[in-house]
C-alpha cells in the first residue's frame, strides 16, 4: 500500500527551482532514503512533505489523502513526523521538559511521566534529564530532537540528517533505533550523507539530483550507476 | 477538581510545597490585615497599586510564557475604561447597571484584541513586529482619543473630553436588599485582594496545563512547536486575547477606583510600565504579582520622598536591578526560596524503571 506520494511536486525560490517536478512513491513498512549531492533538493522535498514549506505547484499525498495545503501541525496530527537537520530543540527547557511538552498531548498524570522515563532512557539521555537542552552536545541534541520527533508515534518519520555530527558508534546507534522503529511499523524517509548509515536501514535509495528523482533502487546498484557517480562530481547530464 | 488543583504547580511557575503556599497565604492573610487595620488613605492607595496587578498579569501570561512582548496592554486598559465610562455613565447605577457595565466592557476589549490579534497572529506578524504593532494601536488609540474634545464627540450622556478624559462616572456597584452598594475604599480593597488571588491561581493552572506547554513550546521554537501539533498562530491568538482582556479588566476596575480615565492612560510612558514592571520582577506569574505592587509603592515613595530626583532614582534602580538580575528580582529570589523549600522538581528525580519494555511503550 502507499503510504506517502508526491506528484510533480516543485518549490520554486524566485527562479530557482529547489524542488522540480519531483515524482516519489513512499510504500507503507519502507524505509527510503534520499541521497544526492548538496543542493539536490532533497532537504527541501522533505520539508515540503512535512508541510514547513508549502508547494509552488504539484501534489502530496497521505494515506490516499491529499495533503498539499494542509498545515504542518495537523500533518503532525495525521502521524507525520519529522527530524529537523539542525536541532530545533526547546534550548531554554530542561531534557525533561522538553520530552513533557512533545508526550503530553498524548498523555496524562503518572503516564505521562512513565513515557518521559521511557523516551529518556530510549535516546539514552536519563542522566542529563535535568540540564538544559541548550548545554547539550550536538550529538545529545540530535537525540533529544530523535526523542521529539518519535514521541508522536509517527506513522511516516521523516529524517533529515539524522546523524550529523555524531560518532560512528552513536551513528550505528541510530540506525539500529531506526530498523526498530521500522519493525514497530514506522515508515521512515531519511536525507543523509552517510552512506555507512544508509548502508544499515535503507533498501531502497532515491538519487536526487536538480530537484527531481535522477535513479531509484537499490544502494549497490545506484552508486554503481555511472550517471550517479557523475553527478556527485557535477558531470551529469541536466534534465531538459 | 484535584487534577486541576494539582496544576497548581508544575514546570511553568515557580513555587511548589507547603513552604511555598506557607508564604503565599501569610502574604494573603497579611493583605487582609493591613486592609483592616491601615488608614483608609493608605488602603486606597494599595487598590490603586492591585489594580494594575492584572494588566502586569496579563503581560506576564503571553511574554513569559507564550514570548509575545505587547505594547497594547494600555490601549486594552484604555478600551476597558473607556467603555466602563460610557456605559456606566449612560446607565447609572441602578440594579447592578455597573456589573452590567463592566462584563459588557470586558466583552468590548475580548472583541478588540480578537480582531487585533486575529490580523496580526493569523497575518503572520511575529516577533519584534508584534511589538511594533500593538505600539502603533495603543499610540494610535491616545492620539484619537486627545483630539475628543467638545460636545460632538459624546456618546448618550458621556463626553469623551479629549486630553481631560472621562470623569464622575459611577464606581462599580452591587444591588443589596433593594439598595445599591457602592464597592469603594475597603470593599474595594478587599474584593481586588480576592480578585487578585483568583486570577493569579487561575493562570497558574492555565499556565501548567495544555494551553501552557503549548505557549512555552511556540516560545522556545515554533517549528518545533509546529512539528509537534501545535497550532502556533492559534496558540499565539489565544495568550494575546487572556492577556489584553486582563488589562482591559485592570482599565475598568481603574475607571471604577478613580471614576476618571483620560488618554494620558495609553500614552508612550503608559505603555512601557507594564513592560518594566514584568522585566524588573521577572515574568513568573508571582514574580510579577509581588514585584507590580512592590514597584508601584517604590514609584510612589520616590515620588513623594525624592524631590525632583524620583524619576532618576527610580530608573537607576531599575537599570541596576536588571542588570543584577537579568531573570528579574523577584524571579531569582522566588527560585532562590524554592530551591530551599519544594519536594524537588522532577527535572533531577531518579529515573524510575517501568515494568515495561521501552520499545514495547514508544514503537
Amino acid at each position: 500500500m502507499t503510504l506517502l506520494r508526491a506528484r510533480q511536486l516543485t518549490k520554486r525560490f524566485g527562479g530557482h527551482a529547489a524542488v522540480d517536478r519531483l515524482d516519489l512513491s513512499i510504500e507503507a513498512g519502507e524505509i527510503r532514503c534520499l541521497i544526492g549531492p548538496n543542493g539536490a533538493g532533497k532537504s527541501t522535498a522533505l520539508a515540503l512533505l512535512a508541510g514547513s514549506l508549502s508547494p509552488s505547484a504539484g501534489a502530496i499525498y497521505f494515506d490516499g489523502s491529499e495533503i498539499s495545503n494542509v498545515a504542518a501541525h495537523d500533518r503532525a496530527k495525521r502521524g507525520i513526523s519529522i527530524k529537523f537537520q539542525l536541532p530545533s530543540v526547546f534550548p531554554e527547557l530542561s531534557v525533561r521538559q522538553n520530552l513533557k511538552i512533545a508526550l503530553s498531548r498524548r498523555y496524562l498524570g503518572s503516564e505521562l511521566d512513565d513515557r518521559i522515563d521511557e523516551t529518556l532512557d530510549l535516546v539514552e539521555l536519563s542522566d542529563q534529564r535535568g540540564k538544559l537542552a541548550r548545554v547539550l552536545s550536538h550529538g545529545q541534541k540530535q537525540w533529544l530532537e530523535f526523542g521529539l520527533a518519535i514521541s508522536l508515534k509517527p506513522r511516516l518519520l521523516l529524517l533529515d540528517e539524522p546523524t550529523a555530527g555524531m560518532t560512528p558508534e552513536e551513528t550505528e546507534r541510530t540506525g539500529e533505533l531506526v530498523l526498530r522503529l521500522n519493525r514497530s511499523g514506522v515508515t521512515v524517509v531519511a536525507v543523509e550523507h552517510d552512506m555507512q548509515f544508509v548502508r544499515q536501514i535503507a533498501r531502497t535509495v532515491s538519487v536526487l539530483h536538480l530537484g527531481t528523482v535522477f535513479s531509484e533502487g537499490r544502494l549497490n546498484d545506484v552508486l554503481a550507476n555511472e550517471d550517479v557517480k557523475k553527478i556527485y562530481f557535477g558531470e551529469a547530464p541536466r534534465h531538459g | 477538581m484535584r487534577s486541576v488543583l494539582r496544576l497548581l504547580e508544575g514546570d511553568q511557575t515557580i513555587g511548589r510545597g507547603l513552604p511555598f503556599w506557607g508564604l503565599m497565604s501569610l502574604l494573603f492573610a497579611g493583605a487582609l490585615a493591613f486592609g483592616v487595620t491601615a488608614g483608609s488613605f493608605a488602603v486606597e492607595n494599595c487598590s490603586y497599586f492591585l489594580v494594575w496587578v492584572f494588566m502586569a498579569l496579563g503581560l506576564a501570561f503571553m511574554w513569559g510564557l507564550g514570548g509575545t512582548m505587547s505594547f497594547g496592554q494600555t490601549a486594552f486598559f484604555g478600551i476597558g475604561g473607556y467603555c466602563y465610562a460610557i456605559l456606566s455613565t449612560n446607565w447609572g447605577v441602578e440594579s447592578g447597571l455597573t456589573m452590567a457595565a463592566a462584563l459588557l466592557s470586558l466583552a468590548a476589549v475580548a472583541l478588540s484584541a480578537a480582531v487585533l490579534g486575529y490580523f496580526v497572529f493569523f497575518g503572520g506578524i511575529n516577533g519584534v513586529l508584534v511589538s511594533i504593532t500593538t505600539l502603533a494601536v495603543t499610540l494610535g488609540l491616545e492620539t484619537f482619543l486627545s483630539q475628543t474634545a467638545g460636545p460632538k464627540w459624546a456618546i448618550g450622556r458621556a463626553e469623551l473630553g479629549g486630553f481631560n478624559g472621562i470623569s464622575s462616572m459611577p464606581p462599580l456597584t452591587v444591588p443589596w436588599h433593594g439598595d445599591n452598594v457602592e464597592i469603594t475604599g475597603r470593599s474595594l480593597y478587599f474584593g481586588l485582594i480576592i480578585f487578585v488571588a483568583i486570577t493569579y491561581l487561575a493562570l497558574r493552572i492555565l499556565a501548567n496545563s495544555k494551553v501552557g506547554d503549548a505557549m512555552v513550546a511556540v516560545r522556545e521554537s515554533p517549528l518545533r512547536a509546529e512539528a509537534l501539533g501545535y497550532d502556533v498562530k492559534a496558540i499565539l491568538f489565544v495568550g494575546f486575547v487572556v492577556g489584553s482582556v486582563l488589562a482591559g479588566l485592570s482599565g475598568l476596575l481603574y475607571a471604577g477606583w478613580g471614576q476618571y480615565i483620560s488618554p494620558d492612560t495609553m500614552g508612550l510612558s503608559a505603555a512601557a510600565l507594564p513592560i518594566i514592571w514584568v522585566a524588573v520582577s521577572g515574568k513568573d506569574l508571582t514574580a510579577t504579582m509581588v514585584g507590580t505592587v512592590v514597584l508601584l509603592g517604590l514609584s510612589q515613595a520616590l515620588a513623594i520622598y525624592g524631590s525632583q530626583y524620583a524619576l532618576v532614582s527610580l530608573a537607576l534602580i531599575l537599570v541596576v536591578s536588571i542588570m543584577g538580575c537579568p531573570k528579574g528580582v523577584f524571579e531569582t529570589l522566588l527560585r532562590r526560596i524554592d530551591s530551599i523549600g519544594g519536594p524537588g522538581d522532577q527535572n533531577s528525580k531518579p529515573v524510575r524503571k517501568s515494568s515495561l519494555d521501552r520499545s514495547e511503550v514508544l514503537l
